[in-house]
């Protein structure tokens, strides 16, 4: 056994740890072999001083006070949760602490007020979604109603599809578009202009599959209708 | 392997099948039992635990935390292996868990354990200064290796008790309590010598360690 061997196992020697088989041949180097002598004496002693000189410490008197009134306001938790019903108790179990429910609950409404802005935008009609309160007035004005536009989109389109095309037996429905009018010089927008600069474009904003509203899209443009209709 | 064979003035008996019957009656709800439970563990986990952390308040609170988890989950624990096996797992993982959050800490220039590393001078201000020295000492093992020579040294559990309680194969354990004594020896080895010294030139024989 060479020095270096030894003097790792020394611990493991003063400590009782090694076979006696081991125990021998470490004393055997040890007697032949000074330096490891006096390092063996060094570890002897911090052997003794860890046996005898660690204190020992104490954890403060009213430990076990403190531990069993904690346990007290557990069970009555425990008692607590007995009386939840079992959706109660569901969340209770997958969101443990306060804090990821209340984070749950803020989702929640957050999801909910999302969803009820979507809702209630796609319910709103298209006039007051895309006309300032003074257009809307203007328009009034004008006696131009969705259906008058509707109509005279569908008159524009007669027009500049071609007999043939089967776009001509295809029903549409208008809805869901943005569009620009010009104004006349007083400002107000002309009834028979209105529709000549409508440019009609699919707003997706909303969940797709929108019922029809991708058949508008060609039909009215300031572009020509051959251009834009690809059959 | 020979079974290792503990230090004769052992302070902590280590594991006792007494224990299993006294959480047995825990769990039948018998607080007394329990009472009983907590004052056979308290103070060795305190002091590895206070070891560990280096801080007393929050040693009491892992302390108390171990206590309530064993308490909390008495119905899972598995009576083929040793009462004390389980709760030294589950405090060894409540002081890893406080360890890391404090380096998290520590990390984004928080410095939790800064005024901690005092507690050996102030706790033991009237011993002589050596055993200061050893705690310090001790201190300042890195967590895993102080973890695996506490255990070994100071609560004198079994080797083949701590690779259960560490969650590490039998062979890392004893490296590391290997790897640590000699480290713990390296960090001594100067005041040892001088102590050494002082005792030869005095002629009143003063008490070494």
């Amino acid at each position: 056994m060479n020095c270096r061997k030894v003097r790792q196992y020394l611990f493991g020697y003063f400590r009782q740890e090694l076979s006696s088989e081991e125990r021998e041949r470490i004393k055997a180097h040890l007697d032949s072999c000074p330096e490891c002598a006096r390092e063996a004496e060094e570890i002897s002693r911090i052997n003794f001083l860890l046996k005898d000189d660690l204190e020992t410490f104490v954890p403060s008197t009213d430990f076990n006070e403190k531990l069993l009134a904690k346990i007290q306001t557990l069970s009555s938790n425990e008692e607590v949760s007995n009386k939840r019903n079992w959706w109660q108790k569901l969340l209770h179990e997958v969101f443990p602490s306060v804090k990821l429910r209340w984070a749950l609950a803020g989702a929640v409404s957050v999801i909910i007020v999302a969803w009820a802005v979507m809702f209630s935008q796609r319910q709103t009609p298209i006039r007051q979604e895309y006309f300032s309160q003074d257009e809307r007035q203007m328009e009034s004005q004008t006696q131009v109603s969705s259906q008058d536009i509707a109509d005279s989109l569908y008159q524009e389109m007669l027009k500049r599809v071609a007999p043939t095309s089967p776009l001509r037996n295809k029903v549409f429905i208008i809805d869901n578009f943005s569009f620009s009018a010009s104004r006349g010089e007083d400002g107000r927008i002309r009834p028979e202009d209105i529709y000549k600069r409508f440019v009609i474009e699919r707003r997706s904003y909303l969940p797709t599959g929108r019922r029809g509203s991708h058949y508008v899209l060609p039909v009215v443009s300031t572009q020509p209708a051959s251009q834009k209709i690809d059959y | 392997m020979p079974t290792p064979e503990h230090a004769p003035n052992r302070k902590w008996q280590v594991s006792d099948p007494a224990d299993k019957e006294l959480l047995a009656r825990v769990k039948a709800g018998d607080v007394t039992a329990f009472s009983v439970l907590v004052d056979r563990y308290k103070i060795r986990l305190f002091n590895l635990i206070y070891r560990m952390l280096q801080n007393r308040e929050e040693a009491e609170d892992i302390l108390q935390e171990t206590f309530l988890r064993v308490y909390r989950e008495k119905g899972s624990y598995d009576p083929t292996y040793a009462f004390s096996t389980w709760i030294y797992t589950i405090a060894l993982n409540l002081c890893r868990n406080e360890l890391k959050r404090k380096k998290r800490f520590k990390f984004f220039g928080i410095d939790l354990v800064k005024n901690d590393r005092r507690y050996a001078v102030e706790e033991s201000g009237n011993k002589n200064c050596l055993s200061s020295t050893l705690e310090k000492a001790i201190a300042s093992l890195p967590d895993k290796y102080r973890t695996a020579f506490l255990l070994r040294e100071v609560n004198q559990l079994s080797y083949e008790e701590m690779s259960q309680c560490m969650e590490v194969p039998l062979g890392t354990v004893k490296s590391r309590v290997n790897r640590a004594r000699l480290m713990l020896r390296e960090k001594l080895k100067p005041k040892i010598k001088e102590q050494y010294e002082l005792s030869k030139s005095s002629p009143i024989p003063i008490r070494l360690f």
